[in-house]
């Protein structure tokens, strides 16, 4: 599965730098494309504005959505891929400083895969991210059409 | 004459005409009676005369006529003319007078015809023949002298004895009488105070005669109706306090619509005396505002089937007399007389004016309180989403910064760990570690947000369960030992199981904290009955703290001990106590330095 993209919507530099470098701790080897906000996110996804002209058959294996992001909110970053076919499919989990149960609901409602808040403590962060990536990119099976 | 005649009592008049008719009956009758009896007696001396006549007369003249001595003849009839009444004599010898006397008469007269009989050798022979005439005149005249005598005496007699009697009835009855009258008359304008006298003179020891019975009838009368009189007043009296001071309008309206009765009160309300509603009772209608007329329409032509209904009430306005709008309350009931017959209706008014206008105050009052609520409750809202917005992105804005310190302190440890020395590892741990307790100090401070904010259920709880789940928890996830815990039985209360839960967290977590370093740690939950009331207490045998310092305890962010003594941010009580207000109860904590603590509360019932 290397060869398979994790799209990682994130605006904050740091908590960037600190992800990424929780995935390949966590021996996750697969692509990253980072996007800063939600814009950048969709367009990626469908093809558009920065990314025109990308070839939309070949999305990522998993997106790790912040909620607070500029221009378009994380959850209307949802929203839209999910009511888009090419990407309706695609796992998402949620990684947000917010445990706001609103958040929590408003999110499922939207059809996210999970929901994972960041913790503080560095430790548990690397471990969470570990977890993650083993989940959704090697326990968890996928339907293969649409990707 | 005609004085007396005014004054002579009417009844003693009438006595006295009846009496002197009947007395004048009898009168005439008796007369007539003795007349009769006279003029028979007068008649029996003319038939003694006659038998004198012819007793001694007749054989002397038959002798002297046998004897033919006129002169002897004319002596003898000249003596029986003067005779009494004796008017003619006439003696006749076979139809040729002999002898007369007197003056023949032939009205008014008896007179006999006597055969003169000679009786000669034993033979009666009839010589001639004797005329007498008797004049009655004189009987007449005197009879009707009589009569005159009889008739003028008995007139005299009569007409003294009537005035007599007029005089003596006047004196006796019609003058009592009179006075009678006048008294009565006297009694019947109220006097009852006067007692009759009457100016006779008393009668001592003899049976009352009929005057007397009369005076002591006044009398009996007079104190009965006295009597009577006093409780009538009496009667009216307790009545007319009631009625006529009645604070509110009372009137009595007649099956035929009139008033009979109308209290004065009725001036105060409608600006109109109570003789003004008896002469038109329309008026009862007219002062009714226009608006309101319907209501009460067809309420003065109601029949007595409508009428005869337990008492209606209704409310209306009325303009009174000086214009003003007032409000009637208005309550009515049939009444029935002694026999049941329907009598009417008796009506009472009330203004009620000012408590229509405090109802429509508090009406306003009402809705503008209402609607205050609500401005305020929706401010309340706002002010609450603000928090909340607030505070949410305040956690989010404060974590941010906070991982990326944690994160790279812990990168730094990670990846140039070798590069640093001993003093450097230990200030990158500080850095960590003040990090990460920023953290738990944002995570209690948004749940304590969250308490205040959050919506309460009321549900019933079995703490007991509770705190068995927690403590259980506890030890899965700080690997707290089970033991030194104890929890009563069957502790049943009512609250939200969310906040309480977060409660028993927060007040077994620091139960355990603080006894973690003594031997035998024991931790109870239980409850007792104070003064009628059930308290909850969290009990442990640790570190306890100096009461001293106990106004401290339940602040947000105070603390009785140093963080590395005892790990915690100091938010832990601040929000228990915030649990245990939204329940409505009391929270409070008794301990002694070394000896251990108790935390107890109350929630309202």
């Amino acid at each position: 599965m290397k060869d398979k993209v994790i799209l990682l919507v994130e605006d904050n530099l740091d908590d960037e730098t600190l992800t990424l470098r929780a995935l390949s701790k966590g021996k996750i080897l697969n692509k990253i494309i980072v996007a800063r906000d939600g814009a950048e996110a969709l367009d990626y996804l469908f093809g558009t504005g920065i990314y025109a002209g990308r070839d939309t058959t070949n999305q990522p294996q998993l997106i790790l959505l912040d909620l607070k992001l500029p221009k378009i909110d994380g959850l209307e970053v949802l929203k839209r891929l999910r009511a888009d076919a090419r990407t309706a499919l695609l796992p998402v989990t949620i990684l947000t400083t917010s445990n706001e149960e609103r958040d929590v609901v408003a999110s499922y409602q939207l059809g996210v895969n999970s929901y994972v808040r960041k913790p503080v403590d560095s430790d548990s962060f690397m471990e969470a991210i570990r977890q993650l990536g083993l989940y959704w990119l090697v326990l968890n099976t996928l339907p293969s059409q649409g990707l | 004459m005609r004085k007396l005649l005014d004054k002579t009592s009417p009844l003693g008049w009438r006595i006295v005409v009846s009496t002197v008719a009947f007395s004048t009956l009898i009168a005439l009758i008796a007369t007539a009676l003795q007349l009769y009896i006279d003029y028979r007696r007068d008649v029996q001396d003319i038939d003694s005369t006659f038998e004198q006549v012819e007793l001694s007369y007749l054989p002397t003249i038959s002798s002297a006529l046998w004897a033919t001595n006129r002169d002897e003849v004319q002596i003898s009839i000249d003596g029986l003319v003067r005779l009494p009444d004796v008017r003619y004599a006439e003696v006749t010898e076979t139809d040729r007078v002999w002898a007369k006397a007197g003056l023949p008469k032939s009205r008014n007269v008896q007179s006999r015809y006597y055969p003169l009989i000679h009786e000669h050798r034993g033979a009666k022979v009839t010589i001639g023949s004797l005329f007498v005439v008797v004049d009655m005149d004189l009987v007449y005249q005197r009879l009707l002298e009589k009569f005159w005598v009889i008739f003028i005496t008995n007139g005299v007699k009569t007409f003294l004895v009537a005035g007599f009697m007029l005089w003596m009835f006047d004196w006796l009855v019609t003058r009592h009488l009179r006075n009678i009258a006048q008294f009565a008359s006297r009694l019947g304008s109220g006097n009852l105070e006067e007692r009759l006298s009457l100016a006779r003179p008393s009668r001592q020891g003899e049976k009352p005669d009929e005057f007397e019975l009369v005076l002591s009838g006044f009398e009996l009368m007079q104190s009965n109706l006295a009597h009577s009189l006093n409780s009538l007043r009496e009667s009216e009296e307790r009545y007319r306090t009631v009625a006529d001071f009645t604070y509110d309008w009372e009137y009595w309206m007649a099956p035929d619509g009139s008033l009979p009765y109308v209290s004065p009160s009725c001036v105060r309300l409608t600006g109109y005396g109570g003789e003004a509603f008896q002469q038109d009772p329309r008026l009862l209608v007219s002062i009714v505002h226009p608006d309101d007329r319907e209501k009460i329409s067809g309420y003065l032509n109601a029949t007595e089937a409508e009428n005869n209904q337990a008492s209606r009430e209704f409310d209306f306005r009325i303009i009174t007399r000086a214009g003003a709008e007032r409000w009637i309350a208005h309550a009515d009931q049939p009444v029935y007389g002694r026999n049941g017959e329907y009598r009417g209706l008796r009506c009472s008014n009330r203004d009620i004016t000012e408590r229509k206008l405090a109802e429509a105050e508090i009406l306003t009052f009402n809705n503008e309180l209402e609607k205050r609520v609500s401005e305020r409750t929706a401010q309340l809202v706002a002010v609450n989403e603000e928090l909340e917005a607030f505070s949410y992105s305040v956690s989010h804005d404060l974590r941010t910064p906070l991982r990326s310190i944690d994160g790279f302190s812990q990168a730094l440890v990670e990846d140039y760990g070798g590069k640093l020395d001993e003093v450097g590892h230990d200030y990158l741990n500080r850095v960590r570690r003040a990090a990460q307790r920023m953290g738990m100090l944002i995570d209690d401070l948004m749940r304590l947000a969250r308490i205040t904010r959050a919506e309460m259920k009321k549900t019933p709880i079995d703490l007991t369960l509770l705190a068995q789940e927690v403590i259980a928890d506890l030890h899965k996830h700080r690997g707290y030992s089970e033991s030194p815990f104890k929890v009563q039985a069957n502790l049943a209360v009512i609250g939200d199981p969310a906040l309480l839960r977060i409660m028993m967290e927060n007040l077994l977590d620091n139960a355990w904290k603080y006894s973690s370093k003594i031997a035998e740690p024991h931790i109870e939950v239980g409850s007792l009955l104070d003064k009628g009331r059930t308290v909850y207490f969290v009990r442990d045998n640790g570190a306890g703290f100096d009461m001293a310092y106990v106004g401290k305890l339940f602040g947000a962010f105070q603390r009785l001990h140093q963080a590395d003594e005892f790990p915690g941010t100091g938010v832990g009580l601040a929000t228990c106590r915030r649990i245990i207000h939204r329940h409505g109860g009391e929270i409070w904590a008794e301990g002694q330095t070394g000896k251990g603590a108790v935390f107890s509360f109350t929630l309202m019932s």
